[in-house]
C-alpha cells in the first residue's frame, strides 16, 4: 500500500471517527433535550405532589380536629390505645370517670399496659374486672354494653371495639360512661310500672288486651277469676265469641272496636258467658292501646262484676212497678169510693128527707136534725177530700177565660143572701171601677174560693155585716193585680189559730167544730186554690172582732172580644166521617140528638146505644170506627163499657178509638177515662168543632183532608141565607147557642123541636112538686133537665137549678127551701115561653 | 439495532485483519454513511447484515463462525465496560440464568429502544441448564459465543448441544452441560 493510498484510508477513517461522533454529538443534544423537558416534568409533578401533599394533609389536621373534639366532647369517656397499648387519644371525662388528675393531652404516648391493674380498686370486683380486660385484649371482639359496678356506687358501661384495618390490628379503643343516673330513672320507672301493674292485678276488676282484630293478647289473672277461664284458654282467641251470649251483644262490640281503632276510649254494659255457663253482667271500660308512632294495636278491656247490682237495678225497677201499679190502684179506688160512698150517702140524706115529712116525735125530729147533719157534712167532707186530692195530685188545673167579675161576685152574694134572711147580717160586694167588667181567669176555681170564705164569713157572724171586695193593686200591661178581701165582723179567730188556720183539719178549736160543724177542709182548699191560681192568702182577725181574710188574685184584661167568641165554625173538613160508622153511647135523649145532628150532618153513619149493655150488644153484631161514650149511665157505665170492649179479644172493635164524653172537665176524671182504655175525652157541654177535632184526629182519611179545605160546603152555613142572619133572643144564652149551632138554623130548630116534644112538658112537673113541696123531687128533676135545658139556651134555669140542688144540699134552714125552690119556679115560668116563641121564629126562619 | 452492536463489530474487524478491512467490507457494503457508527446510536439491523455478509465473502468464514467469534469479543467488552454485571454471578448458569431478569431489565434502563433476544432458562439438574433463545435477528450464534465466553471466564468446562426449535432460526434451545 502506498503513501497516498494510506493518506485516503486515514482520511477515510478520520471522516468516519467525525461522522460518528457528530451523530453522538446530535444524540447527545436530543438526550439533553429529553433530560430537560423529563426534569421539567418532573419539577411540576413535584410541585403538584407538594400542593397535594398540603391539601391532604390539611384536610387530615381538619379532620383530626372534629375527631378530636368530637371525642372531647363526647358524654362518654373515651381512651384510644394503639397496638401496643400506648395511648393514642383519651378525653376529659375518661379522666374525671377514673380521678385521673392529669390533663387528657398529656396522657398521649403513656403506655397502659399496667393500667386495668392500677384502676382495679375503683371496682366492686377488682379482679373480675382485671380478668375481663384480659380477655377482651385476647379475644380482640367488639364488646358494647357491659355494666361495671363501682365501689362508690356508681355504675358505668364498657364498649371495647377494636381497630382493626384488613387483617391488621391497629389498637382500640375503650368507652366508658357513667350511668348511675339513667339506671335510677330506669329503677323509678321499673318500680312504677311493678307499682301500678301491683294495683291493677290485686282490684276487683278484670282486665284483657286484644289486638285489633279482637283475639285476646294478654288475659290477668283476675279477669281469669271472672269469666272462669284459664288464661292460656283466652289467649289467640276472638274474645266476642268465647265471651258474648249472643250476636246483639257482639254488636256492640264490633261497634266498641271500631271506635277503638279511631283511638276513642268507651264505657259500655253487657253480658258475658263464664266457662260454667253462668251470665254475669259487666261495665266495660274499652282504651284503645296506643304505639308511641301514633298506631293503634289493639285495646285494652276493664271489666267491673255489676252482676249483683244489676239483679239489684232489675229488684228495684219491679219494685218501682208494683208501687206505680199500686199508686194507680190506690188513685182508682179513691175516685171509686168517693163516687161510690156519694150515692149511699145521697140515699141516706135523700131518705131522711122523706123521713121528715112522716109523723115524728119532736124526740125523733131530733135525732132526724143529728142524721141530716151529720150525713150533709159527711158528703161536703168527700167532695172536700176529693178537691184537696185532686189539687195535691196536681190534677186541678188552672182554665182561663173571659169572665164578667162583678156577676160572679153578684150571683155569690145572692145565693147567700137567702141563707142570711134570718140574722141580721148584711152582705155587700164591692168591686173597684178601674178593673174592666170583663176579665180573664179561672172563674170556677174564682167561684170555689169565694163560696167557701164567704161561707164561713156567714156561718160565723151572728150580726154585722160581710164584705166582698175588689181591689185593683197594680196594672201592667194587660195584666192585673187584684186584691180581693172577705171581711166579717162574726165571732173572730184566737191569735194561736191564725197560724194553724190554713192547714188540713185545723179548725180553731173543738168548740167551733161541735158549734159550727164543717170538715176542717175548706180553708186549706182556699189557700191551695189561691197559690194555684198564682196569688197569696193572708188572715187578720182578732177574738170577737171579725175576721179579714185577703188573697191576691192575678188576672188579665180580656181585650176588646168581651165576651162573644169569634165564630169559627166550618173551618173544618168533614170529609174524614163520609163512610165512617161510629157509635153513641149516651142516655141523655138530647145530647143524644144534639150528636147525632152532627153525624148526620157529617155524613157520618151511627148507631146509638142507650147504655154500656146495649153498646156491647151492638158491637157484638157490628163493626164501628169510632164509639163516642157517656160515662155516667145507668145498667152500665162508660168505664166498665171500655174494659169490656177492650177485653173482647176476638171482636175486630176491640181496639177501635173510644172519646169519652164527660160532664166535668176535671182532669182526674179524665185520666181515668184514659186508663180503662179510652183514647180521648170530651168535656160536655162541647162545640161541633171540639167534636171534629177529635173525630178527625182518630179518623184518618186516605186523602190529604188539607186539599178539600176551604172547597167542601160549610155545613153550618149551607142551609142559612146569608143574607138573613137570624138573631136568637137575648133572653137565651145566645153565646151558647151559635157555639152549638152555628149559623145552622135548622139544626138549632131540630134541637128545640125535641126539646119541645121531650124536656117541655115535663118541664109542668116542676110547678107541681114545688106545690107539693117535694124539695128532693125538685132537685132531681132539675139535674135531670139540666143538659136539655142549656142545649136550649135556658142556661140561666139550669144554673138556678143548680143553686137550689146546691142549696138543698147544704142543709139549709127551713124558710130558705121554699123561696129558692120559688125563684126556680119563677125563672122557669118566665123562660118556658120564650122557648116556644123561639121554636116558632126558628121554624119561620128556615123556611 | 444499538450502534454498540456495529462498533464493536468493527472494532473485531480491525483487531482480526486491520482497518484495511474494516475500509473495504465498508465500502463493499454500500451502508449508508459510509460506515459511521457511534455506540449510542441505533441502525437498522439489514446494515448489520450487510457488514456481516461482506465480511463472510472476502475472509472464506461461516457466518456461524463469525458471529461466535463475535460473541466471545463481546463477552470481553461487556466484562472491561460493565463488569457488575458479570461479577454478580458466581458461576456460568446462574449468570446465565440472569440474563433475562436481570441484565437486559439493566440495559433497557439505559436503551429503552433496544431490541433484546429473550431467554428462557430451565435448570434441569444440577449440571444442566436449557436455555431457550427467541429473536427476529436469528444471531442464536452470538449467544453460543457468549455463552462459550462465559463458561471461560468462570474457568468451567461445559458443552453446549444446539437444537433449533423451528426451521427459521428465530426459536433455538441450548442444553448447557458442565
Amino acid at each position: 500500500m502506498n503513501v497516498a493510498e494510506e493518506v485516503e484510508l486515514l482520511k477515510r477513517r478520520i471522516q468516519r471517527e467525525i461522522n460518528a461522533r457528530k451523530q453522538a454529538e446530535k444524540l447527545l443534544e436530543e438526550k439533553s433535550l429529553e433530560l430537560y423537558r423529563a426534569n421539567e416534568e418532573l419539577k411540576h409533578m413535584n410541585t403538584s405532589l407538594e400542593t397535594a401533599v398540603k391539601e391532604r394533609t390539611d384536610s387530615l389536621l381538619l379532620s383530626e380536629m372534629q375527631y378530636r373534639s368530637l371525642i372531647q366532647n363526647l358524654h362518654s369517656g373515651v381512651l384510644l390505645e394503639n397496638e401496643h397499648r400506648k395511648i393514642v387519644l383519651t378525653n376529659q371525662i375518661f379522666c374525671d370517670l377514673f380521678d385521673i388528675p392529669v390533663n387528657p393531652d398529656l396522657l398521649v404516648g403513656a403506655d397502659c399496659s399496667q393500667s386495668a391493674e392500677q384502676s382495679k380498686h375503683a371496682f366492686e370486683d377488682p379482679d373480675g374486672f382485671v380478668r375481663r380486660v384480659d380477655t377482651l385484649l385476647q379475644e380482640k371482639k367488639l364488646c358494647i354494653g357491659e355494666e361495671l359496678k363501682m365501689n362508690d356506687g356508681r355504675i358505668l358501661e364498657r364498649d371495647y371495639i377494636p381497630i382493626v384495618a384488613g387483617d391488621r390490628y391497629l389498637g382500640h379503643l375503650w368507652r366508658y360512661e357513667d350511668i348511675t343516673e339513667q339506671r335510677k330513672v330506669q329503677d323509678i320507672i321499673r318500680y312504677s310500672e311493678e307499682k301500678y301493674r301491683g294495683i291493677i292485678e290485686n282490684m276487683e276488676l278484670g282486665l284483657i288486651e286484644v289486638d285489633n282484630h279482637d283475639i285476646i293478647q294478654k288475659v290477668y289473672p283476675r279477669f281469669s277469676k271472672l269469666v272462669g277461664y284459664a288464661p292460656e284458654e283466652l289467649v289467640g282467641k276472638r274474645a266476642k265469641e268465647v265471651l258474648l251470649p249472643d250476636d246483639s251483644f257482639r254488636r256492640i262490640i264490633d261497634e266498641q272496636n271500631k271506635h277503638r281503632l279511631s283511638g276513642e276510649p268507651g264505657v259500655y254494659e253487657v253480658p258475658l258467658r263464664r266457662k260454667d255457663g253462668q251470665i254475669i253482667w259487666v261495665i266495660i271500660s274499652g282504651a284503645p292501646i296506643i304505639e308511641p308512632s301514633g298506631k293503634v294495636t289493639g285495646s285494652i278491656g276493664i271489666h267491673l262484676d255489676i252482676s249483683e247490682r244489676k239483679r239489684t237495678q232489675e229488684a228495684l225497677e219491679e219494685a218501682r212497678r208494683i208501687a206505680e201499679e199500686a199508686r194507680k190502684a190506690e188513685k182508682r179506688f179513691l175516685a171509686n169510693m168517693s163516687h161510690e160512698i156519694r150515692t149511699p150517702i145521697n140515699g141516706i140524706i135523700g131518705m131522711t128527707h122523706l123521713l121528715y115529712d112522716t109523723e115524728l116525735t119532736v124526740l125523733q125530729r131530733e135525732y132526724l136534725d143529728a142524721i141530716s147533719h151529720s150525713a150533709d157534712l159527711l158528703l161536703a167532707l168527700v167532695s172536700d177530700v176529693l178537691d184537696i186530692s185532686k189539687i195535691e195530685a196536681g190534677e186541678m188545673q188552672l182554665t182561663e177565660r173571659p169572665f164578667n167579675l162583678p156577676d160572679l161576685l153578684n150571683e155569690l152574694t145572692k145565693t147567700f143572701k137567702l141563707r142570711l134572711r134570718d140574722k141580721p147580717v148584711k152582705i155587700e160586694s164591692l168591686v173597684d171601677t178601674q178593673i174592666q167588667r170583663t176579665v180573664m181567669g179561672d172563674a170556677t176555681m174564682l167561684r170555689q174560693i169565694l163560696m167557701n170564705l164567704i161561707g164561713n164569713a156567714v156561718k160565723f157572724t151572728e150580726k154585722g155585716s160581710v164584705r166582698v171586695q175588689v181591689t185593683l193593686l197594680d196594672q201592667l200591661g194587660d195584666f192585673l193585680m187584684t186584691e180581693v178581701s172577705v171581711t166579717d165582723t162574726g165571732i173572730g179567730i184566737a191569735p194561736q189559730h191564725l197560724e194553724t188556720i190554713f192547714e188540713s183539719f185545723k179548725q180553731a178549736d173543738r168548740d167551733v167544730k161541735s158549734k159550727y160543724g164543717g170538715t176542717g177542709l175548706g180553708l186549706a182548699i182556699v189557700k191551695q186554690l189561691v197559690n194555684l191560681h198564682g196569688g197569696e192568702i193572708a188572715v187578720e182577725s182578732a177574738l170577737n172582732q171579725g175576721a179579714t181574710f185577703t188573697f191576691t188574685l192575678p188576672l188579665k184584661i180580656a181585650g176588646d172580644e168581651d165576651l162573644s167568641i169569634v165564630d169559627e165554625h166550618g173551618k173544618i173538613d168533614s170529609a174524614c166521617l163520609e163512610s165512617k160508622k161510629i157509635l153513641i153511647v149516651e142516655d141523655n135523649p138530647l145530647n143524644k140528638k144534639y150528636v147525632e145532628g152532627l153525624l148526620r150532618k157529617w155524613k157520618a153513619e151511627y148507631d146509638v146505644a142507650d147504655n154500656g149493655l146495649e153498646a156491647i150488644r151492638l158491637v157484638e153484631q157490628h163493626t164501628y170506627d169510632l164509639v163516642l161514650m157517656d160515662l155516667m149511665m145507668p145498667v152500665m157505665n162508660g168505664f166498665e163499657t171500655t174494659v169490656r170492649l177492650r177485653s173482647m179479644k176476638a171482636n175486630p172493635n176491640a181496639a177501635i178509638p173510644i172519646i169519652a164524653l164527660t160532664a166535668t172537665a176535671f182532669a182526674k176524671e179524665q185520666s181515668e177515662a184514659i186508663a180503662s182504655g179510652m183514647n180521648d175525652c170530651l168535656s160536655k157541654p162541647f162545640t161541633p168543632d171540639q167534636l171534629l177535632q177529635l173525630l178527625q184526629r182518630y179518623l184518618p182519611t186516605p186523602e190529604t183532608p188539607a186539599v178539600k179545605t176551604g172547597l167542601l160546603p160549610d155545613p153550618f152555613n149551607e142551609p142559612a141565607d146569608p143574607s138573613e142572619p137570624y138573631t136568637y133572643s137575648t133572653a137565651l144564652d145566645v153565646e151558647q147557642l151559635e157555639q152549638f149551632y152555628g149559623h145552622d138554623y135548622s139544626y138549632a130548630h131540630m134541637m128545640f123541636s125535641l126539646f119541645m116534644e121531650t124536656t117541655f112538658p115535663e118541664l109542668g112537673k116542676i110547678e107541681e112538686v114545688i106545690a107539693a113541696q117535694d124539695w128532693k123531687q125538685l132537685a132531681a128533676l132539675s139535674h135531670q133537665f139540666r143538659p136539655s135545658l142549656v142545649m136550649v139556651g135556658l142556661t140561666e134555669v139550669a144554673n138556678t137549678g143548680k143553686q137550689f140542688e146546691l142549696l138543698l144540699k147544704a142543709s139549709p134552714s127551713d124558710e130558705q127551701v121554699p123561696v129558692a125552690a120559688a125563684a126556680l119556679g119563677r125563672i122557669v115560668a118566665e123562660k118556658l115561653p120564650l122557648i116556644k116563641q123561639e121554636f116558632a121564629r126558628l121554624g119561620k126562619a128556615i123556611e | 439495532m444499538k450502534g454498540i452492536v456495529f462498533t464493536e463489530f468493527l472494532e473485531m474487524v480491525e483487531e482480526k485483519y486491520g482497518y484495511e478491512a474494516v475500509d473495504r467490507i465498508i465500502r463493499q457494503s454500500k451502508v449508508p454513511n459510509d460506515g459511521a457508527y457511534t455506540a449510542t446510536g441505533t441502525y437498522p439491523s439489514s446494515e448489520m447484515h450487510a457488514l456481516l455478509t461482506t465480511l463472510c465473502n472476502a475472509e472464506q468464514l461461516s457466518g456461524d463462525d463469525v458471529l461466535t467469534a463475535f460473541g466471545d469479543h463481546l463477552f470481553r467488552v461487556f466484562l472491561k465496560n460493565y463488569p457488575w454485571l458479570i461479577t454478580a454471578s458466581k458461576d456460568s448458569f446462574q449468570l446465565l440464568e440472569s440474563v433475562e431478569g436481570t441484565i437486559h431489565v439493566d440495559v433497557l434502563k439505559l436503551y429503552p429502544d433496544a431490541e433484546l433476544p429473550r431467554f428462557q432458562t430451565t435448570r434441569l439438574d444440577e449440571h444442566t441448564l436449557e436455555m431457550i433463545y427467541q429473536s427476529d435477528r436469528r444471531m442464536s450464534s452470538l449467544a453460543v459465543g457468549l455463552i462459550m465466553a462465559t463458561a471461560r471466564h468462570f474457568q468451567e468446562q461445559i458443552t453446549i448441544e444446539t437444537e433449533s426449535l423451528e426451521s427459521t432460526g428465530k426459536s433455538v434451545r441450548f442444553l448447557i452441560k458442565k
